[in-house]
């Protein structure tokens, strides 16, 4: 294994710290890292496999991280930065793909359609996305929750440490988001695409 | 409305939300009606997110079953039935990849084990076609320490395969009390290290060797099961991919993915970790992650979470020999620790040789009588490989 970016351990504690210049800089970082290992990992797939974001989370932690070297306070914040991250991924890999079915010419996405996590019914990406914006000016934790839980595929258990709250906290706000969620993207009458 | 208020109405609804549906269903318009008294819309809101809460419940939850989606358990359909020439007569198991049953072969009048894959029509041709060349895998392999496989066939369009039908336990229920006594463990290892040399002489190597996956039979037979994911070394010679079975990320943290055992992260080597290329070295290291653990009655690279695991099988020492252990533990533990060296060159190069420092290790403990005899039987058992 390449040796990891060494700054990243260093720019997590430092971002785990309150240090907001830390965060942008490791953004672009696991930013590329997450879309490297998923390219990777679809190359490896059979088709019509689907791979599971808390999968490629945890690769892209064990590629980046010095394990050794972390506190757990460190790491949960490492998986609620992917959380959103892969909310980003995802997001523009929707958007491109209707691009590209608009006539927007050749643009190959299918490594990241395959990332979705399957879910039933599967949500229409951009308009989850829209509505967790709408989501977080009203209630940003839940928000929170929503990348953490779908996106990141944490448990409730992770999404409560790293958000600093109790795991009871947690599990009802995922309740009433999803509910939310499920009303505001009226998924059983989802219009055709 | 303003921002003040808004999120004060949001803080009532959920409150609202969460309090109704803590009531029977059928109290919760009176209890709504009273709490939100001439709001009209608040009921309202509060009443259509409650409309949504059963259908939303699985909204967003991942599939953990997403990298085995296309088997599905059978649910003991088949108990009772013939099934081309075989006639079930029990269900024995049931997991995420399928059923197990009892079922006697009339033509030669014997019990055989008869493991039943469901298949989704999707992708059925594909893992049709895996199955059978895990069969295959399975059939060119005859050896004593490897599960038989007699035949392979497919009833209504399910696949099934025939093996040998087995008693005793895997060695993970063996190893519910944690260590096993030294020789054993020993001997063990000796027949597991035995069955993984023969794969690997037909270039045939497992991919996950795991507690799970070696039978104990009632007379101490070790039997290495499940081929499912192991792959024949020409297969990918040149390609430099695997398939993603047995991908070591899948598996979920709360292991609660139904056809993935917790733990099996536990047994991977690095390069597999890694997702690189893996050859029999691979099954060198997850052997000597189970022979540290027949030892020492602890996972080698046991931590709280997987991300965790895989970090220490890439990062972390497995555990060293003490000084209050036994020579003869203390020797397993050394041959267990050079299995499990994080370069794959570093480890035993020969396929042989870890099965033949196993013997090493028995012959150099004089105070265990027995352990001759037993190695005088494996000796016999593969005469020519050891003088290579």
């Amino acid at each position: 294994m390449t040796e990891p970016p060494s700054d990243v351990t260093k720019l997590l504690r430092e971002w785990t710290a309150g240090d907001q210049r830390a965060l942008d800089q490791l953004v672009p970082l696991v930013y590329a890292e997450l879309r490297r290992v998923a390219r990777n990992r679809m190359r490896r797939e059979r088709p019509g496999q689907t791979l599971q974001p808390t999968a490629l989370v945890n690769e892209v932690y064990v590629r980046l991280v010095r394990i050794r070297s972390i506190k757990w306070q460190n790491r949960a914040h490492f998986f609620a930065l992917c959380g959103r991250l892969m909310r980003q991924i995802l997001v523009d890999a929707a958007r491109a793909r209707q691009f590209a079915k608009r006539g927007g010419g050749g643009v190959r996405v299918t490594v990241d359609e395959a990332l979705l996590p399957s879910a039933r019914p599967a949500p229409d990406v951009v308009a989850l996305d829209e509505a967790l914006t709408t989501l977080a000016q009203m209630d940003a934790r839940k928000s929170q929750v929503v990348e953490m839980r779908f996106f990141a595929g944490l448990s409730v258990e992770e999404t409560a440490e790293a958000l600093g709250v109790s795991n009871d906290t947690v599990s009802r706000d995922w309740k009433f988001a999803k509910a939310w969620l499920y009303q505001e993207l009226g998924v059983g009458r989802r219009r055709a695409q | 409305m303003e921002d003040g208020e808004r999120s004060e109405r949001w803080r009532r609804v959920e409150r609202l939300y969460h309090d109704a549906l803590e009531l029977p269903p059928a109290e919760r318009t009176a209890f709504l009606r009273d709490a939100c008294g001439s709001d009209a819309r608040l009921r309202q809101e509060v009443e259509a997110l409650i409309s949504v809460a059963p259908d939303a419940e699985h909204f967003l939850e991942p599939q953990r079953v997403a990298i085995v989606s296309d088997v599905h358990v059978t649910a003991g359909a088949l108990a009772g039935c013939q099934v081309g020439p075989y006639l079930v007569t029990s269900l024995l198991g049931a997991g995420g990849m399928g059923e197990v049953y009892r079922a006697t072969d009339a033509r030669l009048g014997r019990d055989v084990a008869m493991k039943v894959l469901s298949v989704a029509a999707r992708t059925s041709s594909d893992r049709l076609r895996r199955f059978e060349q895990e069969a295959r895998a399975a059939a060119t392999l005859s050896h004593p320490n490897i599960l038989a496989v007699f035949d392979v066939g497919t009833h209504d369009g399910t696949p099934y395969l025939i093996s040998e039908l087995l008693e005793g336990e895997t060695l993970r229920d063996r190893l519910h009390d944690g260590a096993l006594p030294v020789r054993r463990a020993i001997d063990y290892a000796v027949q597991i290290a035995t069955g993984l040399a023969a794969a690997h002489d037909k270039g045939i190597v497992h991919r996950d060797v795991k507690p799970e996956n070696v039978f104990i039979t009632i007379d101490g037979r070790v039997k290495i099961l499940d081929f499912g994911v192991a792959k024949l070394v020409e297969d990918h010679r040149g390609h430099g991919r695997q398939p993603g079975a047995g991908s070591p990320l899948a598996g979920d943290r709360d292991g609660t993915t139904p056809g993935m055992v917790i733990g099996t992260v536990g047994y991977m080597s690095p390069e597999q970790v890694r997702g690189l290329r893996v050859d029999h070295r691979n099954d060198i290291f997850s052997f000597g992650a189970v022979l540290l653990e027949m030892i020492t009655g602890r996972r080698a690279f046991e931590r709280e979470t997987t991300a965790d695991t895989l970090s220490a099988i890439l990062d972390a020492e497995p555990p060293a020999a003490g000084p209050a252990d036994a020579p003869a533990a203390a020797r397993a533990l050394h041959v267990a620790r050079r299995c499990l060296e994080k370069s794959p060159a570093a480890r035993f190069q020969r396929r042989l040789t870890a099965a033949l420092r196993m013997r090493t290790c028995r012959l150099g403990s004089p105070s265990m009588p027995g352990r001759c005899r037993l190695m005088k039987r494996f000796r016999r058992r593969r005469p020519l490989r050891q003088r290579r």
